[in-house]
């Protein structure tokens, strides 16, 4: 089921109301009910992968407990968790991937290998919550918390419809604690929830789906296009992913705190970011989190030489690459990143140094902006290895991106052609303005919502219904599934 | 509770440019829908209308059957039903309202063009968008296409859509309703309708536009598809359990194409089993046109339905006896006559009907009546504008002797006894232009 699909707009308020009007005992059931059938509308096979991953997880959570000081068993529980969590993911979501690059490899030395490919359908979301899931275990194996008893609660804080498949990744720390709590109906977090909700909608239906339309047009068939054609198409998918990706996480934090969760944030104005390393604490950030408390960490992360340091680096963003798909595109886009940052260091002292020599300002606004802007366009390159379906596309969309002799498409509104008329686009500028706002409020540590409740009702109702507007009229275009769904 | 109210309350102040815009779309549909939706509501609303005058001859079909039917040329009691993009599933619904509000009439014409035999290219964004039939009927179509699995009905995500279009929710609608500019169409919508009633039905829009491309194709497979073949039989044993005698005719296509053996051979096993069990139909197959005759690939123009609906006159005589036009089948040919592009068509277009024209070739006036008898007679017309055109008496006007060049034409229709319209043309070679 689809956030801004019509089942959820019916599912939603009818999970609403029945969960404030049944008895407190029943509602974490009655949310766990909502949670699988809100999976299982998608497939409902792949609802026992969950309760499996579930499963497994709780037993073992139960069983690291009970070990105390036995640390081997306790490690071979832990190693049982993840073997088993990850197998499934690695069967769903990377055997073919797998054997398609052992075939290649045998290609490679001429040995001919008749590689089988299974015909397996990825089920949503399958790598968040087994993330998720495998969080919980490594918590309890670290004693960080305590093993979670009822396997209702836990099994809710494993499917909890808002974040099940697109996440952000919660960790028990924080969902399943809650879980445990009483929730009232408290009218301005409901209000605040539904606001929050009404945000992701706009970032996603009037950003998202409007940039996806000239994005996928180029794309579709980036060989007919160069210049700033596919500059416009890489810079739209910048946005079109924020808005997607972003506007679910805040659809998902939104529909929680109307239930009376809080959600963490997933994302923290990432291209206000002038450092690829500040990026990735800004985007998604739930996942960067969780790649670095329980794999860069636990590698050494910075504690040992530069080296291993830039080992671990590259080990922990090659592994964020393979998390977002089975294709050797997201792997370079992930060793891109990791490259990105490794470089970037080691230019660190040079920068300083130049820095120094011809006395510039680093506070300076346009020093943060320049750097701001070479964050955006290394990430927004990494992104042309994101979206495109081979490598071989995305290098030949990288170098046609270069070929500026289309200038004319500036003047002549040839940029219109593109699938978004003049009046999809003036909408879609008119949106960028409004995140623009958004954002450096954000950046500023408003909180926006707040704020606007504080205005005047003139003003309150003006943005209410100008963002209102705009969904209204992106309602034609939308109906897209959400980007990292796939994941 | 108190808060639960006032957050409705609130939800509903907040939501309110969408529920305006929405109102607007359901209470106002001719005010934003599409160029073809206004044909579609006026055949929901002629065809649930009660009965006002009896139609003897109705006609069923797709945009190939409107475009090429001429209920003025036919006879005043033949009312076209036909709708763009219509399959024989819609086809079927439409036939059976009728004869829930109106006597059954005695035959009934049926055309579709081969695609609408194998798919629905329309269901979903003409005959639902327009909401053409009631959610029963609509219902029905979707629990007969899940029989037969048809995948032109049952679309990704047909359950939601149809709820989306029954209720007429933004998200099917918003597009129109921003290409309006905002509810703009609601004029041009309802002269389409005035247009539509005046020419019973067959749209106009299409004009005397003549088709110019087409490369040579050869149809090679004549194929029904099982859902649509379900529902022509029932279309036609509902004419048959009804007493109406149906004609089907096989509609002429640009003399660009052509048909193989086998695509012959094909059509006429198909309908000769279909002769097998409704004995009474007839089944027609009407002859390539020349390219002039139509507006696109597949639809004819008014010259070419003119054409098409004098020969099915000669074809079937008997189906529209020999009444003299009356007034309103004059004012729809006057209509079309004051759209001709080609002067040389002028001539059958007034053609056995009480029509004059009135030639000026700059230095001589001449006249001819479209009535045989009416030739030669002295008259003169003093027109709405107050020009005098004297019609000489010995002029035996004929189109070969206008060689020299422009030449201006009044067109007199005596039925209603008004000027239809004042053309300049332009002679060139065998045919006679309008002058720019």
């Amino acid at each position: 089921m689809l956030f801004n699909s019509m089942g959820f707009l019916i599912f939603f308020p009818i999970v609403v109301l029945v969960y404030f009007i049944i008895p407190r005992r029943i509602r974490n059931l009655w949310l766990l009910a909502a949670s699988y059938y809100f999976y299982m509308c998608w497939n409902a096979k792949y609802a026992l992968l969950l309760l499996t991953s579930t499963v497994i997880t709780y037993l073992s959570g139960i069983l690291i407990e009970r070990a105390g000081e036995r640390t081997v068993y306790k490690k071979w529980v832990a190693a049982g968790s993840f073997v088993l969590n990850l197998g499934i993911l690695f069967w769903y979501k990377y055997v073919n991937f797998m054997l398609e690059l052992l075939g290649q490899l045998f290609g490679a030395v001429h040995i001919e290998l008749q590689v089988p490919a299974f015909d397996i359908l990825l089920p949503v979301g399958i790598s968040f919550y087994i993330f998720q899931a495998l969080s919980y275990t490594m918590d309890v194996y670290r004693r960080e918390i305590y093993a979670e008893k009822n396997f209702l609660r836990y099994a809710l804080f494993v499917s909890f419809f808002p974040q099940l498949v697109a996440g952000p990744i919660e960790r028990s720390k924080n969902l399943l604690k809650q879980l445990s709590e009483e929730k009232k109906f408290d009218y301005d977090r409901v209000r605040e929830g539904l606001l929050l909700m009404l945000w992701g909608y706009f970032l996603k239906m009037v950003i998202a789906d409007r940039c996806a339309v000239l994005v996928n047009t180029v794309y579709g068939d980036y060989a007919s296009y160069h210049g700033f054609q596919l500059i416009l198409a890489n810079v739209l998918f910048a946005f079109q992913i924020y808005g997607d990706f972003m506007g679910y996480s805040v659809i998902a934090k939104g529909a929680a705190k109307v239930l009376g969760y809080e959600l963490m944030e997933n994302f923290s104005q990432p291209y206000f970011a002038e450092t690829v390393r500040d990026f990735w604490r800004r985007w998604h950030i739930s996942l960067s989190s969780w790649l670095r408390d329980y794999l860069y960490i636990p590698l050494g992360g910075s504690r040992k030489t530069k080296g291993i340091k830039y080992r671990n680096v590259l080990v922990t963003f090659l592994a964020s690459g393979l998390w977002h798909g089975a294709s050797i595109t997201f792997v370079f886009w992930g060793a891109l990143h990791g490259l990105y940052q490794i470089i970037g260091e080691l230019m660190e002292p040079a920068v300083s140094r130049f820095c120094q020599s011809f006395h510039v300002n680093t506070g300076n606004i346009s020093w943060k902006c320049l750097r701001i802007l070479k964050t955006f366009f290394l990430v927004d390159i990494a992104w042309i290895f994101f979206r495109a379906d081979t490598l071989t596309a995305a290098v030949q969309i990288l170098r046609q991106s270069f070929d500026l002799s289309n200038t004319g498409l500036l003047l002549n509104n040839g940029l219109y052609e593109l699938g978004l008329n003049e009046r999809n686009m003036s909408i879609l500028l008119l949106a960028m303005l409004i995140l623009a706002v958004y954002s450096v409020l954000k950046e500023r540590k408003v909180n926006v919502i707040e704020q606007l409740s504080r205005q005047n009702a003139v003003f309150r109702y003006a943005v209410y219904w100008g963002i209102v507007l705009l969904i209204t009229f992106s309602l034609d275009i939308t109906g897209q599934e959400f980007i990292y769904f796939q994941f | 509770m108190k808060n639960i109210v006032k957050l409705g309350v609130k939800c509903i102040c907040v939501m309110f440019p969408l529920l305006a815009i929405y109102a607007c779309m359901w209470l106002n549909p001719l005010g934003y829908m599409d160029e073809e939706s206004p044909h579609y509501l006026w055949n929901k609303e002629k065809v649930n209308s009660e009965e006002t005058c009896y139609y003897d001859t109705i006609i069923l079909g797709d945009s190939m059957a409107n475009a090429a039917y001429m209920p003025e040329v036919l006879s005043d009691t033949t009312i076209n039903l036909s709708l763009g993009g219509m399959t024989p599933v819609e086809n079927y619904y439409v036939l059976q309202d009728w004869l829930t509000t109106h006597t059954a009439p005695e035959v009934c014409y049926i055309s579709f063009q081969d695609a609408h035999m194998i798919m629905e290219d329309c269901f979903w964004t003409r005959t639902m968008y327009a909401h053409r039939f009631t959610r029963a009927q609509n219902l029905e179509i979707l629990r007969t296409a899940e029989i037969f699995r048809e995948p032109t009905i049952l679309t990704d995500h047909y359950k939601t859509d149809f709820i989306s279009y029954e209720l007429f929710l933004p998200n099917k609608y918003i597009a129109s309703f921003m290409n309006s500019g905002f509810n703009q169409r609601y004029d041009r919508n309802v002269e389409t309708q005035r247009m539509d009633e005046l020419h019973r039905g067959r749209y106009v829009a299409r004009g005397a536009d003549e088709f110019e491309g087409g490369k040579k194709a050869a149809l090679e497979e004549f194929y029904v598809n099982p859902l649509f073949e379900d529902y022509y039989r029932r279309l036609i044993a509902m004419c048959v359990e009804n007493g109406i005698k149906v004609r089907i005719v096989k509609l002429p296509h640009p003399e660009n194409v052509s048909f193989t053996e086998e695509y012959t051979a094909q059509f006429n096993e198909f309908y000769e089993n279909l002769r097998k069990d409704y004995p009474e139909i007839t089944v027609d197959w009407i002859a390539s046109y020349d390219r002039k005759c139509f507006v696109d690939a597949n639809h004819l123009n008014s010259y070419g339905s003119l054409r098409l609906s004098s020969e099915i006159r000669e074809l079937y005589p008997e189906d529209f006896g020999s009444a003299p036009l009356s007034r309103g089948q004059a004012e729809a040919i006057s209509d079309s006559i004051a759209g001709v592009k080609r002067g040389e068509q002028l001539a059958d277009w007034i053609y056995g009907r009480d029509y004059t024209l009135f030639i000026n070739d700059g230095s001589k006036i001449y006249s001819v009546s479209g009535l045989n008898n009416r030739r030669g007679e002295q008259e003169v017309f003093e027109l709405e504008n107050g020009l005098k055109v004297w019609q000489e008496p010995s002029a035996a006007w004929k189109w070969e002797e206008h060689v020299l060049g422009d030449f201006s034409v009044v067109v007199i229709d005596n039925y209603n006894q008004r000027e239809v319209c004042q053309k300049s043309f332009w002679q060139e070679k065998e045919t006679c232009r309008l002058a720019e």
